[in-house]
């Protein structure tokens, strides 16, 4: 096997073969590492690469195996982190200028569980800065580019994650998702993406966005390696006092249980409002592979979620700027211009628009939940456009023009306001070979469903098989 | 440092408040409460201290624009019954649970 064939294993098979010693994580690792140095120059996916440190990481870990001391399925798998998870010792920028040198001398709770699950660090992944923005457009490090066609942006604001991921330069990597965020770039570069439940996964050490929306999520290239990652990511941690004390289930167990006896619904309002014509069907013949698979598909109202938008704007703007005000009075000057902008928008943001967008939450979140006790789950598109143009600022669909960010987010930012989990898997390529991403919502701490629901279908669906075209 | 002397500040924005009050077909004194210079003054010393740069404004004031009527909005819902959030927990387990 080639070193670019090792690269196009899931984590799940790689994983396997590791356990059987029939694999060994340096070569992986290596293999990995070759490919970045060839390739990373064009994707700019990475911020930081730890040459080194991998090797020696996978070295040990090899050793480990080798006295029988196999602790899991990532164990010697190469992963790499949004470059806002703190990682000790190892630079971590947020994507900006403001942190370009800052070295943590602490470990995020994610990074600590992946290292205690045996995976190994390859890098810090580029971001759109501070997290700040859904197209992962980067004045101080570059734009990672998407696979698909590097003239466009592959999303953010993980959008080297997503670029990373989609281009075989590690086998897994963490996102964050304030309002699309894992899910945007997943979407996007064809690839999954787990939001997960609003208290799943522990964010302490990782820099906030807005503290109430914000959440850390899995992004992999199958449904059965993001189920492996939230594995060893989810449960409490007494670091983050927002994470709830609710048991982990097997993850994979559920994964091949099908989707025979579900119902899923299709709420027609905002997810299905002004899209392009290509995402809709493919969302749609989604549905009707589910159906076919044994589920039930019903139409679902949720009236109250064209709200979300709003609330989401407040909170986030708000949040965000009480974080960075410290940064706003001393460096401002170092803010990239879109960011900066933003942040001077929360300025002007009322209390009283906070705390109304606050309760607002928890009104569409009631109304979500009621819907979720007639269907096991929803499906949505996961962004109303294919990725966009690197320097596309608007777009118009029928008639209705919109900045880009405004069409990037519209059916994801509302699951960050109510804390369902949400799953982007990919269902189907435009015309122009651009990734479509199908959106799976359930309920609250049931990652299980949706991921059977995304394992069932990514079995059946259009992109099985399917990869970016390879760099020349 | 050099950033704060381009902080934003009511007394360099205040001809199209001006302006504003000459298109009024009404008398001055029935379109704007009166205000005194010395609270004008005092507003635009508490502006002063928010760190915005004075180049960010306008974008800040389309995105303001953009999600007004949005904002609004929220009062269509029934929030009368819905307390106040201070502190934001974790949502709670679904009864019927993962499946």
């Amino acid at each position: 096997m080639g070193l670019d064939d090792l690269t196009r294993l899931s984590i799940a098979e790689a994983g396997d073969q590791i356990r059987r010693r029939s694999l060994s994580p340096v070569e992986l690792t290596r293999a990995y590492l070759n490919r970045i140095q060839r390739m990373n120059g064009e994707f700019l996916a990475y911020i930081t690469v730890l040459e080194e440190r991998a090797i020696a990481a996978a070295s040990t870990t090899e050793q480990e195996i080798a006295r029988g001391n196999y602790r899991g399925p990532l164990h010697g798998i190469p992963i790499a982190l949004k470059d806002l998870v703190l990682t000790r010792g190892v630079r971590t920028t947020c994507g900006s200028r403001i942190l370009k040198d800052w070295v943590p001398s602490a470990d995020g709770t994610v990074a600590i569980r992946l290292h205690e699950a045996g995976a190994i660090l390859l890098g810090k992944l580029n971001m759109h800065e501070f997290a700040y923005g859904p197209t992962g457009v980067n004045p101080h490090y570059g734009t990672a580019r998407n696979p698909w066609d590097h003239a466009r942006v592959p999303g953010g604001s993980s959008s080297g994650s997503g670029a990373a991921v989609a281009a075989s330069l590690c086998a897994g990597a963490l996102g964050t998702d304030t309002g699309g965020s894992v899910r945007i770039p997943a979407a996007l570069c064809g690839i999954v993406g787990l939001k997960p439940t609003y208290g799943r996964v522990s964010r302490a050490g990782v820099i906030p966005l807005a503290w109430s929306l914000d959440h850390v999520g899995p992004m992999t290239r199958t449904v059965a390696d993001t189920a492996l990652m939230l594995q060893a990511l989810a449960g409490r941690d007494p670091a983050d006092p927002s994470t709830a004390d609710v048991a982990v289930p097997d993850y994979r167990a559920a994964l091949d249980k099908g989707v025979r006896g579900l119902c899923v619904g299709l709420p027609r309002n905002l997810f299905f409002e002004r899209l392009d014509p290509e995402v809709r069907n493919a969302v749609l013949a989604a549905a009707q592979l589910l159906e076919d698979l044994g589920a039930s598909v019903q139409e679902i109202a949720l009236p109250a979620i064209p709200h979300a938008s709003a609330a989401s704007f407040a909170i986030i703007t708000a949040e965000s700027t009480a974080y960075h005000e410290g940064y706003l009075k001393t460096r401002a000057a170092e803010y990239g211009a879109d960011v900066r902008a933003r942040l001077a928008t929360g300025q002007f943001v009322l209390a009283t628009q906070y705390l109304k967008a606050q309760r607002a939450r928890h009104a569409i979140r009631a109304e979500v939940d009621a819907a979720l006790t007639r269907v096991d789950a929803f499906l949505t598109p996961t962004t109303p456009i294919p990725a966009p143009l690197l320097d596309t600022r608007e777009l118009t669909l029928d008639g209705h023009t919109e900045d880009v960010r405004g069409w990037l987010t519209r059916c994801t930012r509302p699951i960050n306001v109510t804390g369902h989990p949400a799953l982007s898997v990919p269902c189907g390529l435009t015309a122009g070979g651009l990734p479509i991403g199908l959106q799976i919502v359930g309920r609250y701490f049931d990652e299980a469903t949706v991921l059977r629901i995304g394992h069932a279908f990514e079995a059946v669906s259009p992109m099985k098989g399917r990869w970016p075209p390879e760099v020349a | 440092m050099a950033r704060c002397a381009l902080a934003f500040r009511l007394d360099t924005t205040t001809g199209p408040l001006l302006k504003y009050m000459l298109l009024t077909t009404q008398p001055q004194e029935e379109t704007m409460a009166p205000i005194s210079t010395q609270l004008l003054q005092s507003i635009s010393q508490e502006l002063s201290r928010i760190p915005t740069d004075q180049e960010d404004l306008p974008i800040a004031a389309v995105q303001l624009n953009a999600q007004m009527d949005g904002l609004l909005r929220l009062d269509d819902l029934n929030l009368l019954n819905v307390e106040p959030a201070t502190v934001l927990l974790p949502p709670s387990e679904d009864s019927r649970g993962a499946r």
